[in-house]
């Protein structure tokens, strides 16, 4: 069994979970660079640009086809990594709590300290911050929560 | 606070010599899901756990038990 060759549709489904939170922690990285761009030189925020915009096509030509992929090999409508009640699927829900209760208290930060912080940063860029902090938070917790010993004790020994 | 979870999945796979990634297809979960119940990660869902029973042709009870 290969990666992109799953056996089953339960095995698919995890792929499926994983490649999300790949591509969300990605997706934080390339988000983030609205944030610098803000604070370089012009030369740089070009450089800046032009890399976000080759990450931006590379999610759409290498995520989005594996998506489709892994979707397509799922097999029965039932294996979903947002639906299903396996191992991923549970550390999907549990990521994307951890991601919701941090852009939560974010949003709850900023809003408190806006008064502090407008003039200094623009209304943009702390929705900027916000997306790519949620997004990395979700990729962040999804590996994290993973993350662990894992093996057939029999073919180990086998 | 939820009480330790122990199971017999381990034993029940070595009598049928099973591995973890053909039990995993035949109840139609992930390998990892088997792997992390096993080692007491992951407390399985009614509908998992009764259809783990259900392939070993034992009650749930046989399977998993409470520690206290």
């Amino acid at each position: 069994m290969s990666y992109f060759r799953p056996s089953n549709g339960a095995e698919a489904s995890d792929r499926l979970a994983m490649l999300t939170a790949f591509a969300a922690g990605f997706a934080a990285l390339v988000h983030s660079l609205n944030i610098w761009q803000a604070y370089v030189n012009a030369d740089l925020a070009a450089a800046l640009e032009m890399i976000q915009l080759v990450g931006g096509a590379a999610v759409l030509m290498i995520f989005l086809p594996l998506f489709i992929w892994f979707k397509l090999r799922r097999g029965a409508p039932a294996m979903n990594p947002w639906k299903d009640d396996g191992y991923l699927g549970a550390v999907v829900k549990r990521a994307g709590f951890t991601a919701f209760a941090g852009l939560l208290v974010a949003a709850l930060a900023l809003s408190t300290l806006s008064k502090r912080l407008l003039p200094l940063i623009s209304g943009e860029i702390m929705l900027d911050i916000v997306i790519s902090a949620a997004l990395a938070l979700f990729s962040l917790s999804f590996f994290i929560f993973s993350s662990g010993p894992d093996g057939d004790p029999f073919e180990d020994e086998a | 606070m939820t009480p330790p979870l122990t199971n017999r999945m381990r034993v029940l796979r070595a009598e049928k010599n099973l591995s973890q990634g053909e039990l995993a297809e035949a109840i139609g979960v992930s390998r990892k899901t088997i792997s992390t119940i096993e080692t007491g990660r992951f407390v399985p869902s009614t509908v998992i756990s009764l259809r783990i029973a259900r392939y070993f042709g034992v009650a749930v009870e046989d399977v998993f038990s409470l520690t206290e």
